[in-house]
């Protein structure tokens, strides 16, 4: 079952206290997880000092908690003033459940919820808990043409560009770099539709991006050319971006052409070379000369390769993602493993000389022994 | 080459994890050394170094020559002063909406004025690290634009006002402190102050993984923001709930602030292990926030000081015999108004003082669509904006502001 979590200046909140706090929440949401969403509520109102390309945040991120990684789907936004007369937002969060995820991605849901007015909180709400989760749209999109991107002004292009990005590199951080303040939700819609269906949740955004605790994914981080602060992001080691200028055209790059047609994109699997674990014991074919063990053969020409399946990064998978994760990571990450793999290798090579040395070993120890205790019996007075 | 004395140990104002000068971490400057094993990938590495040139300057492992500083446990960076200058952590505790972040920004402004204090010097310890309180106070004290309203916003659970780092398996959420040196005389301090949001001393709300407000069990100083409009009984006084919630009052019934006083006192005593005999580490110093919307209703005494109109006497620090009349005006308020509260201030410590003050000295007003508060920068005229802060100063360190102590 789904959970929901509204959070807002209140004048009372669900758990007491007046100020930021827990306006709306599901009946038995854990305490953990509501302060993880609590965390996720941020909104920065200077126009001057946010970075974000979109007024409204809206966002879907996956945050591990105690092992366990939940899809959230957040709409964070102004909403007048508060009880002391200052700014208000509110901040509505839906913790998806597996079963409940509409086949045309998150994007395509935040759309639906937000079309519905009851879905999704737009205004202070009544506080008070809720006994069951909140009623989930479910649906899929066909890989379509980039409209929304040309109703934009961009080239269409461009959305096959960053749906190229997103599942080309699922955990390398990506900036959609975008000219100004700009209605983000539809041009992300396009995005997803062109992206494989089994893809979708993988991929994590938010719209009004603002810097986040590292237990929380998120990918695509839509923000403006004109803040101040865009350097300094795009210095960040490994992370990725897409920069969106009026009538410039994404010419042939990668996903271009997906998002002028409306074809879906392919996700590159890559396939191990040589698998690291022998399933099938090796058999010599007639004539041909005996090698040594196999392992050992790949080892030494260096042609092993450690695969990782694309889904090692799916919110259901339940690893831990510190959020930022760039190239060097990955690459760090993907050494490490293979190193691991090869450790695993070459020791079961050895098993079996192992094995012989310790019977031989025993052997040896039990000569010995009766050895000394024949000399002992033989000198007894 | 010049001789420079450390301290013998630093609290981090981060994670408040106290250590010797020598196990400060350097932050490596060559871009080949990106990602760090407690900030993650993005930040640059930090490394206790072995090598330093003939500056003192540490060499990090691409042979380039480091300056900045970093905590041991939680790795962000300190100014470097700090293994220098003995720091003062002043804790400023209050309930949401009562004036906290209008304190900071009136108080850092006014002492950056030199008006406040005779003799003393205060200047930001590192520009970059104290870019909260430089925003606060552009927004409504130094202004570019002072005939647009404007209104610092609330201060947020998360965000920008917090960093976040990885240690002992775990994420920790630690608030960016506003490290300030002042200097008086032949003394110096690092003063550090934090912008807490008000919920975090709400009761049951501390967090293990999100210890924001564990500055209490390493500060020298504690100013308690009382907002007296939030009390119903000043707010019938001030002609009701609508009335003062007009004139930029909160006028929330369900703020309790005596629960507020209560909870960040247990939690000092929780965080230093102190049992409920010992006498508090320092004196309580309530600064009675929006004095210019509650003043109509204080002793007359009290509201003849504060209506002073001269700008030097409303920015500077009031001489002690002020400060103790003041006092005196303020306990009477509290008693006829806020009783409960003051008992349980006289109870917690029974050498509390009291400091009225005012952060805009006017009352700001509704916005065109009659529900957001705002005020033009122009019209800002503080009333003693730094005289909670000097007076909890002078408690922790009466060597350097002998004339504001208690006597």
């Amino acid at each position: 079952m789904s959970l929901e979590l509204v959070h807002a200046s209140v004048e009372k909140g669900l758990r007491g206290g007046a100020g930021f706090g827990t306006a709306i929440a599901t009946k038995g949401m854990p305490v953990a997880l509501e302060r993880a969403l609590e965390e996720l509520s941020a909104y920065d109102f200077d126009p001057h000092r946010a970075v974000g390309a979109d007024r409204i945040d809206w966002a879907h991120r996956v945050l591990t908690l105690h092992g366990r990684a939940y899809s959230v789907l957040s709409r964070t936004a102004p909403c007048g003033s508060d009880w002391s007369g200052r700014p208000n937002r509110v901040a509505h969060h839906i913790v998806v459940d597996a079963s409940e995820r509409a086949g045309a991605g998150p994007a395509w849901m935040l759309d639906r919820l937000a079309q519905d007015r009851d879905a999704l909180a737009c205004e202070l709400p009544v506080v008070g808990e809720r006994a069951g989760g909140p009623s989930l749209p479910s649906g899929s999109i066909a890989p379509r043409r980039a409209g929304a991107w040309e109703q934009a002004g961009f080239d269409p292009g461009w959305a096959g560009v960053v749906a190229h990005t997103l599942i080309d590199h699922p955990s390398v951080p990506c900036y959609l770099v975008l000219p100004g303040t700009t209605e983000t939700l539809p041009l992300l819609l396009d995005v997803f539709a062109l992206i494989p269906e089994d893809r979708r949740w993988h991929a994590t955004f938010s719209t009004r991006f603002l810097r986040a605790s590292s237990a929380v994914r998120c990918q695509l981080r839509c923000i403006r050319a004109d803040a101040p602060s865009v350097r300094a992001l795009l210095a960040e080691p490994g992370v990725r971006s897409v920069v969106i200028e009026p009538g410039t055209s994404a010419n042939d790059r990668a996903g271009a052409q997906a998002g002028r047609e409306g074809t879906s994109l392919e996700v590159a699997r890559r396939t191990p070379r040589v698998q690291p674990v022998l399933r099938e014991p090796w058999i010599p074919h007639d004539g041909e000369p005996v090698p040594q063990d196999p392992r050992a053969t790949a080892v030494a020409s260096g042609t092993f390769e450690l695969a990782l399946e694309p889904h090692a990064q799916a919110p259901s998978a339940g690893g831990a993602d510190d959020g930022t994760p760039n190239r060097r990571t990955n690459d760090r990450r993907s050494r490490a493993e293979s190193t691991h793999a090869l450790r695993a290798v070459s020791l079961s090579a050895q098993g079996d000389g192992i094995v012989t040395l310790i019977l031989f070993g025993i052997a040896a120890i039990a000569l010995v022994t009766s050895l000394i205790l024949g000399v002992l019996i033989a000198l007894r007075p | 080459m010049p001789m420079r004395s450390l301290v013998s140990s630093i609290n981090c104002p981060h994670c408040w994890t106290e250590f010797q000068p020598a196990q400060v971490r350097f932050i490596a400057e060559h871009e080949a050394a990106r990602g760090d094993s407690v900030l993650g990938d993005a930040e640059l590495m930090r490394f206790l170094p072995s090598r330093f040139d003939a500056r003192a300057r540490a060499i990090d492992p691409f042979g380039a020559a480091c300056t900045r500083l970093a905590c041991v446990r939680c790795h962000l960076e300190i100014p470097p002063a700090l293994v220098e200058i003995p720091q003062t952590i002043v804790s400023v505790v209050g309930a949401p909406g009562c004036g906290k972040s209008i304190m900071l920004a009136a108080a850092s402004s006014a002492l950056r004025s030199g008006l406040v204090v005779g003799g003393m010097h205060f200047l930001d310890a590192d520009a970059s690290l104290n870019d909260l309180t430089i925003e606060l106070e552009s927004a409504l004290f130094r202004s570019t634009t002072p005939d647009t309203p404007a209104m610092i916003a609330k201060t947020d659970l998360s965000g920008r006002l917090y960093r976040s780092f990885r240690s002992e398996d775990g994420v920790w959420v630690a608030p960016k402190p506003q490290l300030f040196e002042i200097a008086r005389g032949e003394s110096r301090r690092m003063l550090c102050l934090y912008d807490n949001a008000g919920e975090h001393f709400l009761p049951g709300r501390e967090s293990a993984q999100h210890p924001v407000t564990r500055h209490l069990g390493a500060s020298r100083a504690l100013v308690f923001v009382v907002d007296p409009t939030q009390d119903e009984r000043v707010a019938s006084r001030l002609g009701g709930r609508e009335a003062v919630a007009a004139l930029g009052g909160s006028g929330s019934a369900e703020q309790r602030q005596d629960l507020i006083l209560i909870e960040a006192i247990n939690r000092v005593r929780r965080l230093r292990g102190l049992s409920t005999r010992d006498p508090l580490p320092f004196r309580i110093v309530l600064a009675l926030a929006k004095a210019d919307i509650w003043s109509s209703a204080a002793p007359k005494e009290l509201s003849e000081a504060l209506d002073s109109r001269d700008m030097g006497a409303r920015m500077a620090v009031p001489t002690r015999e002020t400060l103790a009349a003041v006092h005196a005006a303020s306990a009477r308020f509290l008693d006829e108004h806020m009783p409960e509260f003051l008992a349980t201030a006289r109870a917690l410590d029974p050498a509390f003082r009291v400091v009225p003050f005012s952060g805009l000295g006017r009352s700001p007003s509704r916005d065109a669509a009659g529900s957001g508060l705002s005020i033009r920068p122009r019209d800002v005229r503080p009333t003693w904006p730094a005289a909670p802060l000097v007076v909890a100063l002078a408690e922790a360190e009466p060597a350097m502001f002998p004339e504001y102590t208690a006597g």
